[in-house]
């Protein structure tokens, strides 16, 4: 009890609570800025805290990437464009809710649900951390190669259009994964001697390109400029989600959940939560018929699980000091910098520091609800800035961010290519959001399947015969067949009937 | 723009293609079973079935009448081509003289340029532009530490 | 207000656009505005980490802001050819990492940490120690050894870096020196230390290669058992970790180092003045501390002396990538 109470006073200290505070405004801000992620909220944090005693700096980075990751939803609802990737999941299905005048139940959604989902992650993350930690601690590169080849599949299917076209996409990010030096060949790969492409296809320039850089091209091109695109004032945005709680609760416990146990995933993090979680919405749906077309179902699950990764991503970080997400993995450069080695002795040696970053969780999460409000409020005001100012301003804020991931012009001139030819594969409706999967995922898949064979010396029995691998794969190849065998299925249903 | 899918095909094709035949002149790993070129490889076969679907589906298309290249009304209005030269020049400019010029001039200039092009008034072009330029030097450079370039102010600002 | 004015007087100029020809800098006392520290290293790690307190304790000593800026990406390569190719004007300098001689060998650059940069000084050395898993039948150096000179094809070695990485290395130069050859080895690649440890945990290789600190979180679980530290004697924070002459009988020194370098061709007085100031903070409290809290060795080799030692150390990467197999012929 003692260190509980030397936890709160450590949480409570004016100071804190003044860094929380100013830190949930930068996440706000930066989430609901098109094209600047939760990630690079974080790393534009890490010179601010370096100067920080850890109880804040950990604190700042906490509340501010809860508070990132909700507000990545406002831009997706209302501009399509999602404001971190953890959004893009179901930007397009908010912003149809937004055209049928819904704006208000879809953002509210969000709001709710994300930090019910972010309360549920921090609860399993305070009771179950060493339970989890050591379970993921088993993963082998086999297994992790069929977590990567999981994301993947389910990308794929998540695609509106035609599955082929999604494929495409999914394969032209994973071709974009292999430029550079490869960690396992060593070798530059698609280089062409350039010496900024050496070190791969910059993520966040990438993303900018591709979600934010259209939209821009996409406004100068049209022919009305002058049509205000989303609504600027709302309807209730907390009353209509106690409907939505009651009906879709079972998808707010299997998206918290579910976003959690990836979330403590290493290497695949609230973005993948997503995306896992929307297609889990779809599959268990009553009404599947519905999604893509401003249904909240998905927003619900997906939003619960995307705000739940962020807790369950701090669970191999502080436990084993493997980082869960990219988020993490800059938290647990902080650490070290404090002097702070995270690790099961954390748990003897910090306790208080270790409940202080709990309840960092707790408050942030809290926060949410007046600060998130707020933000959903005065994000009326912000677009109602007419569109021929707000569009150069976003192009600006895309030039800062494609710089800034790297501090170097090659992000923007990163983000300017693919952004012209994630409009060109738009306007020809290949789906955009599995190329940038495939970039991050594509390392990993290549890795570890590498390695897996360097260790078998080229015998693919590994990828089967431990039994987490063996699940996994028998998991994927059945989501591989399950159109098949849904076809096969249905054929053998109706046959009697027509014969 | 819409393409008709055989031309998308073609060009990813002609890219698997490519791809293959870069990725044929990895150097092999000593020792282990699969080296450098066996992802890209893979890639590129899958690539290559994907891009004959496309191919086969596009001619039917083109059979049944679809025309070629179908562009958007802003092909023929010489204005939109101006606007869309603007965004790429804007990012050409600031990736080439950024350095020189300094963050906020060039900022300044892409974002009052396409504003006045957008039909906003000038001088309230002019205005929300040196504000957004300040904005985001004292947020991004002076708050944050990112290094933008001070350009020929540098020497006045420190 | 200073900031605004200076908008002002520069957005006029941008207007009338006879900007690119305004102020040539007079000459005054180096430096006279901020200096910019290349870190050719994520945010957040070790190399990160020692930057940024150099950098701040520059910035304390020279009273200009001096501002780290990461260049990452292709093992080193993208932030040590930005230090290489800048202006050699004394406005950026970055952290050089012992991977400046491993890029020539690899076939990744023809960058040479002797030959393209200003030398400035080097300020840490952190050896290589090697691990396995805390049920492995291995108990010491010794039985990995032996282990090793029988049976080459049957354990999985993790290289507890990315291929042709310091701990790669280190290890490598290990095996040279007991006569085992590395290059008949199934190295396994991996992106930094903690994912080669968390694989050794979990069973997929028999042996990690990385430094101590970086290990320490996995050894005082238990996960993990430390063989010895490839470095002339004991470190103070390890004691029980025995060095390689003292485990299998031959001295090794062999880990990363970090060093504070800029574009070749600086000026004199600015890399006169950056030594001294390095040098001072080198051997304060400060400094020494914040090091030894967060697990870093020190070493000191100033100017000259600091080429002379890449040299060295490109010379030993060329000889054990080689070995390994790695090297492209030259």
């Amino acid at each position: 009890m003692d260190v509980l109470g030397n936890a709160f006073d450590l949480i409570l200290d004016p100071y804190v609570l003044a860094v929380v505070a100013l830190a949930s405004v930068f996440g706000l801000f930066v989430g609901a800025m098109p094209g600047l992620s939760a990630t690079m909220a974080t790393a534009l944090l890490v010179p601010v805290t370096f100067f920080m005693p850890p109880v804040p700096a950990i604190a700042a980075i906490v509340s501010c990437t809860a508070m990132a990751i909700f507000a990545g939803d406002i831009p997706g609802a209302l501009l399509r464009i999602p404001g971190t990737p953890a959004s893009a999941a179901y930007a397009d299905e908010s912003y149809r809710m937004t055209k049928n005048g819904q704006a208000n139940v879809a953002l509210g959604a969000g709001l709710v649900f994300s930090i019910l989902g972010g309360l549920v992650g921090v609860a399993v993350l305070i009771l179950g951390a060493p339970v989890l930690a050591e379970f993921a601690l088993n993963f082998s590169s086999f297994e992790y190669f069929w977590l990567a080849l999981l994301g993947l599949t389910c990308s794929v299917f998540i695609t509106p259009q035609s599955q082929v076209k999604g494929m495409v996409a999914l394969l032209l990010g994973l071709l974009l994964s292999c430029i550079g030096i490869g960690t396992t060949s060593g070798h530059p790969r698609f280089t062409f001697d350039n010496l900024e492409l050496m070190g791969g296809v910059p993520l966040i320039p990438a993303l900018i390109g591709m979600f934010a850089l259209p939209e821009v091209i996409r406004y100068v091109l049209s022919e009305d400029r002058h049509l205000p695109l989303t609504q600027r004032r709302f309807g209730k945005i907390l009353a209509p989600q106690l409907d939505l709680l009651r009906r879709y609760w079972r998808g707010l416990v299997r998206g918290s959940l579910m976003g959690t146990v990836i979330g403590a995933m290493p290497g695949a993090g609230a973005d993948i939560a997503a995306w896992v979680s929307y297609a889990l919405s779809k599959k268990f749906s009553k009404t599947p018929e519905k999604f893509g077309h401003g249904h909240p179902e998905g927003i619900v699950e997906s939003g619960a699980s995307n705000n739940a990764a962020l807790g369950g991503a701090w669970i191999p970080a502080l436990v084993f000091g493997i980082p869960g997400d990219s988020i993490t993995a800059i938290a647990i450069g902080v650490m070290f910098m404090k002097g702070l080695t995270p690790g099961p002795m954390i748990f003897m040696n910090n306790p208080e520091m270790l409940y202080g970053v709990f309840f960092a969780f707790i408050l942030a999460n809290l926060l949410l609800l007046p600060f998130g409000w707020a933000a959903i409020k005065s994000a009326g005001y912000l677009l109602a800035v007419p569109r021929p100012i707000l569009m150069p301003l976003i192009l600006l804020f895309c030039i800062v961010g494609a710089f800034a991931s790297n501090n170097t012009v090659f992000g923007i001139m990163t983000m300017l290519a693919l952004g012209l030819i994630a409009y060109l594969m738009e306007e020809n409706n290949f789906p955009v959001a599995p190329i940038i999967l495939g970039l991050v995922l594509g390392p990993m898949l290549e890795e570890n399947f590498l390695n897996s064979m360097q260790k078998t010396q080229g015998d693919l029995i590994g990828f089967i015969n431990r039994p987490i691998a063996g699940t996994l794969g028998v998991l994927t190849i059945l989501l591989w067949l399950s159109p098949l065998l849904m076809r096969l299925w249905r054929n053998v249903r109706v046959q009697p009937r027509t014969s | 723009m819409r393409f008709n899918d055989a031309l998308s095909g073609f060009v990813l094709l002609a890219l698997a293609v490519f791809v293959w035949a870069t990725a044929a002149g990895f150097p092999k790993l000593t020792g282990a079973p699969y080296g450098a070129a066996f992802f890209p490889q893979v890639l590129a076969v899958l690539l290559g079935l994907a891009a004959l679907v496309l191919i086969f589906r596009g001619i039917q298309a083109w059979r049944n009448g679809e025309a070629v290249i179908q562009a958007g009304a802003w092909v023929r209005n010489p204005a939109r081509w101006l606007g869309l030269g603007l965004i790429i020049g804007a990012l050409l400019l600031y990736s080439g003289i950024s350095a020189s010029l300094g963050f906020h001039v060039t900022v300044f200039l892409i974002a009052a340029v396409l504003m006045i092009y957008l039909g906003v008034r000038v001088w309230l072009a002019l205005l929300v532009a040196v504000i957004a330029a300040i904005t985001l030097w004292l947020f991004f450079a002076r708050v944050l530490l990112v290094p933008l370039p001070g350009g020929v102010l540098t020497s006045i600002l420190w | 207000m200073r900031g605004m004015k200076a908008l002002f007087t520069g957005l006029a100029a941008g207007i009338s656009a006879v900007a690119l020809f305004a102020t040539t800098a007079a000459q005054a006392a180096w430096p006279e505005r901020p200096v910019q520290v290349i870190v050719p290293w994520a945010a957040g790690g070790g190399t990160d980490a020692t930057g940024r307190i150099i950098a701040k304790m520059l910035q304390d000593e020279f009273k200009q802001p001096f501002n780290v800026v990461n260049r990452t990406g292709g093992g080193g390569v993208v932030g040590h050819a930005a230090i290489a190719q800048a202006p050699a004007d004394g406005y950026t300098i970055g952290v050089m990492t012992i991977e400046i001689g491993t890029f020539k060998w690899l076939g990744q650059s023809n960058l040479s940490g002797a030959k393209d940069f200003t030398p400035i000084a080097l300020y840490n050395f952190d050896p290589g120690a090697f691990y396995v898993a805390a049920d492995s039948p291995f108990k010491d150096a010794k039985d990995v050894i032996n282990a090793l000179k029988t049976n080459p094809r049957v354990y999985k070695l993790a290289s507890g870096s990315s291929v042709g990485g310091a701990w790669h290395m280190a290890f490598g130069s290990l095996l040279l020196k007991v006569g085992i050859d590395p290059g008949q080895f199934n190295w396994i690649a991996s992106q930094g230390a903690a994912p080669a440890l968390q694989e050794l945990v979990a069973g997929g290789t028999d042996i990690v290669p990385c430094s101590l600190p970086e290990a320490k979180a996995l050894l005082d679980a238990g996960k993990i058992k430390a063989m010895a530290v490839l470095n002339t004697e004991r470190l103070p924070a390890y004691p029980n970790v025995p060095t390689s002459k003292e485990a299998v009988g031959v001295e090794v020194q062999a880990g990363a180092w970090r060093g504070i370098g800029g574009p070749k061709g600086m000026p004199e007085e600015a890399t006169k003045k950056l030594i001294a100031a390095m040098e001072k903070i080198h051997k304060s409290e400060e400094f020494r501390k914040f090091m030894a809290d967060r697990g870093f060795g020190l070493m000191w080799k100033a100017g000259p002396d600091f080429a002379k030692f890449m040299e060295e150390s490109e010379a030993e990467s060329g000889q054990v990538l080689k070995a390994i197999g790695l090297a492209k012929s030259s």
